[in-house]
C-alpha cells in the first residue's frame, strides 16, 4: 500500500527539511512575538500566562534558541525523538507568547507542528514494536514509520482546512463570495498593483470564483493522496503547492511551510537526484525491508493506547477562566454593550464550537481563541463580535 | 496482521487523530481546525488611509496625530451601517494609530477610513464604500521622502 520513504536518503532529507523549518519557525516567531510586544503592548498585558513569554526578550530569544538547537539536533541523527519532542514543546511555548501579542494563532506554523508530532508519535510507537521479532530490524524502518505518520499529519492539516469550510459557509454553496471578499480584504486599491487586476478579475466574477471555491475544497480535501502511489503523491504535491502559490497571488499570504513540506514528501527527489547523475538506480541506500506476512497481533492495540492517552491528557487540562469584557455590535451602527453584564453568561468557554443562547444570541463561532478569545455571534439577522478576555479582579468569574 | 497493514493502520489512524483532535481542539498547537478562510458571510472591510495620492495600508505612514482616540472595533465610518469588520485587522490597525505619534518631519493630511466591501445577495455585484473613521495628520513615509530628494 505505501512505499514512500523505503530509501534512507529520502529519510534524510525528510528530516533535514523538517529541522530547517523548526529552525525557520523558531526565528520567525521570536522575531515576530519581540515586534509583537512592541506594538501591542495592551494585548500582552491582558494575555494570561502567555502574557509572560513576550513580556521578556530574554524569554522569547532563550526560547528560540531551545527550539533551533534542538531541531539541529533531531535533523543530525537519525531516530532523535528527544530532541524532536523537546522542539515540539518549544515551539509551542513560541507560539502561545506570539499569540498573546497578537490575539491570535497563526495558521501557517500549524503544518510544521504537525508534522513533527507525527514523526515523533510514529517514532514512539516504532520503539514500542522494536521487540516484535517481525519487525525489520533496520534502524531506519522506526524513521519511515515516523515520515509515514508525519505525512499523514501534515495531510490532516490540508482536510481539516476543507472539512472546516464544509462546516461553515462553503457548505450552503457561499464559498466564491468568501474568496471573493477575501481577496478584496487584502488588497488596497491603487497600491497592491500587480496584483490588483487579478483580485479585480475575481471579485467581478461570481462564476469563476465559485469554481475556486470548489477547486479549492477538492484541493484540500485530497490531500490524503501524499499517502498513496508516487504518482498520486507527486500529484497532490503539485497541486497543493499551486493552490499555495494562488493563495498568494491574490490574497499575499504564502503558506512557505506547508509548500515546502508538500514538494519534499510528494515528490521522488531520489529517483530525480539519481537520474541526474545518470545512476541506474540507488541500490546501495535503498533498504531492505519488504512488506511482510509476520502477524503483528498487538499493532492495534498499541495505537489505540498512545492515542488514548494523548487524547486524554489533552482532554484533561483544565479549562481556562475567563469574563465577559465587552460586547460588539456590527448591527445599526456604533452599539458597544459593555460587559460584565449577568445575562452574558457562556455556557462553556471552551475550544468548541458553541450552540448557546446568549440573550437572544447564538454563539456561532470562536473565530480567534487565546487568551482573549473572539466569538462571532449571530441572532438571525447580524452578527457581532463578543470578545471574552482572561479573567481579573472585579470581574464575573469563569469558567463559563 | 502484516506488516505492511500494520503500517497503513499505523497512517490511517495519525491521519484521523489529526482530524478529529483538530475539530475537536481548535487552535491548540500543533492542532488546528485550520478554518482561517472557511466563512466570511456577506460583508467584510479593511481599515485604510486615504492620502493626497489615494488609498495606502495604515502602515504606510510612520505615524499619526488624530483629533480624537481612534475606536476602530466599535465605530462603523461616517454615513455607513453594519459596514463590516475583521477583528483582527482592526485591532491591529487600531494599535498601529495609536502607538505611532508624528515625530516631526513632513506631514500630510489623511483621512482612516474603513473600505468596506458588501455581497448583498449570493454571487451579486460587490459593492465597496468608503466609511470615514478620523482626520489625521500623518507623517510622510521616509522612503518617500528619501525617494523625493
Amino acid at each position: 500500500m505505501i512505499d514512500t520513504f523505503r530509501d534512507t536518503r529520502a529519510l534524510r532529507l525528510t528530516r533535514v527539511v523538517l529541522a530547517v523549518l523548526i529552525v525557520f519557525d523558531a526565528v520567525t516567531l521570536a522575531y515576530r512575538t519581540l515586534r509583537g510586544a512592541v506594538a501591542h503592548p495592551l494585548w500582552v498585558e491582558s494575555a494570561g500566562w502567555s502574557g509572560v513569554i513576550p513580556r521578556s526578550p530574554v524569554l522569547v530569544i532563550s526560547l528560540a534558541v531551545v527550539s533551533a538547537v534542538a531541531a539541529i539536533l533531531f535533523g543530525k541523527r537519525e531516530g532523535s525523538l528527544i530532541p524532536g519532542a523537546l522542539a515540539l514543546v518549544s515551539l509551542r511555548l513560541q507560539h502561545e507568547g506570539f499569540a498573546a501579542t497578537t490575539g491570535l494563532f497563526e495558521e501557517p506554523y500549524y503544518h510544521v507542528g504537525a508534522f513533527l508530532f507525527g514523526w515523533l508519535g510514529g517514532g514512539l510507537i516504532a520503539r514500542l514494536l522494536r521487540a516484535r521479532p517481525e519487525v525489520p530490524e533496520e534502524r531506519s524502518w522506526g524513521e519511515r514509520v515516523s515520515a509515514l505518520c508525519g505525512t499523514a499529519m501534515l495531510a490532516g492539516t490540508w482536510m481539516n482546512a476543507g472539512i472546516s469550510k464544509l462546516r461553515d459557509d462553503w457548505f450552503e454553496g457561499a464559498g466564491g463570495d468568501v474568496i471573493r471578499l477575501m481577496v478584496l480584504r487584502h488588497t488596497v486599491p491603487g497600491h497592491d498593483t500587480w496584483r490588483e487586476p487579478i483580485v479585480n478579475a475575481i471579485a467581478s466574477s461570481p462564476r469563476g470564483a465559485d469554481a475556486m471555491a470548489w477547486a479549492t475544497l477538492v484541493v484540500e480535501l485530497s490531500a490524503f493522496g501524499l499517502l498513496l502511489s508516487p504518482r498520486w503523491r507527486a500529484a497532490t504535491a503539485v497541486t497543493l503547492v499551486a493552490f499555495h502559490v494562488g493563495t498568494f497571488i491574490t490574497a499575499g499570504i504564502f503558506f512557505v511551510q506547508a509548500a515546502t513540506l508538500a514538494l519534499c514528501v510528494g515528490l521522488p527527489w531520489v529517483a530525480i537526484q539519481d537520474r541526474g547523475r545518470g545512476a541506474a538506480g540507488s541500490g546501495a541506500s535503498a533498504v531492505s525491508w519488504k512488506p511482510t506476512r509476520e502477524k503483528l497481533a498487538r499493532v492495534p492495540a498499541i495505537i489505540a493506547s498512545s492515542i488514548g492517552m494523548v487524547a486524554t491528557a489533552v482532554l484533561l487540562i483544565p479549562p481556562r477562566s475567563h469574563r465577559v469584557e465587552s460586547l460588539l455590535t456590527s448591527q445599526a451602527g456604533s452599539v458597544s454593550h459593555q460587559s460584565a453584564s449577568p445575562v452574558l453568561e457562556l455556557a462553556r468557554f471552551g475550544p468548541v464550537e458553541q450552540a448557546t443562547m446568549l440573550d437572544g444570541w447564538s454563539v456561532r463561532t470562536i473565530r480567534a481563541e487565546s487568551e482573549a478569545a473572539l466569538f462571532f455571534l449571530d441572532d438571525g439577522d447580524g452578527e457581532c463580535v463578543l470578545e471574552v478576555r482572561p479573567d481579573s479582579p472585579g470581574a464575573a468569574r469563569g469558567p463559563f | 496482521m502484516t506488516l505492511a497493514r500494520a503500517e497503513g493502520l499505523v497512517v490511517a489512524t495519525f491521519l484521523v487523530a489529526y482530524l478529529v483532535l483538530g475539530l475537536m481542539l481548535r487552535e491548540q498547537y500543533p492542532f488546528s481546525p485550520l478554518s482561517m478562510f472557511s466563512r466570511g458571510g456577506r460583508v467584510t472591510a479593511r481599515i485604510v488611509v486615504r492620502g493626497p495620492d489615494g488609498l495606502h495600508p495604515v502602515e504606510h505612514y510612520d505615524g499619526y496625530r488624530c483629533v480624537e482616540r481612534p475606536d476602530f472595533m466599535t465605530t462603523d465610518g461616517e454615513g455607513c451601517v453594519d459596514a463590516g469588520r475583521h477583528p483582527e485587522l482592526d485591532r491591529a490597525a487600531q494599535d498601529y494609530v495609536s502607538l505611532h505619534d508624528v515625530r516631526g518631519g513632513a506631514v500630510e493630511p489623511v483621512t482612516v477610513l474603513r473600505l468596506s466591501h458588501r455581497i448583498q445577495s449570493r454571487g451579486g455585484p460587490v459593492v465597496t464604500s468608503e466609511c470615514p473613521l478620523l482626520r489625521c495628520e500623518a507623517s510622510v513615509p521616509t522612503r518617500h521622502t528619501a525617494s523625493l530628494r
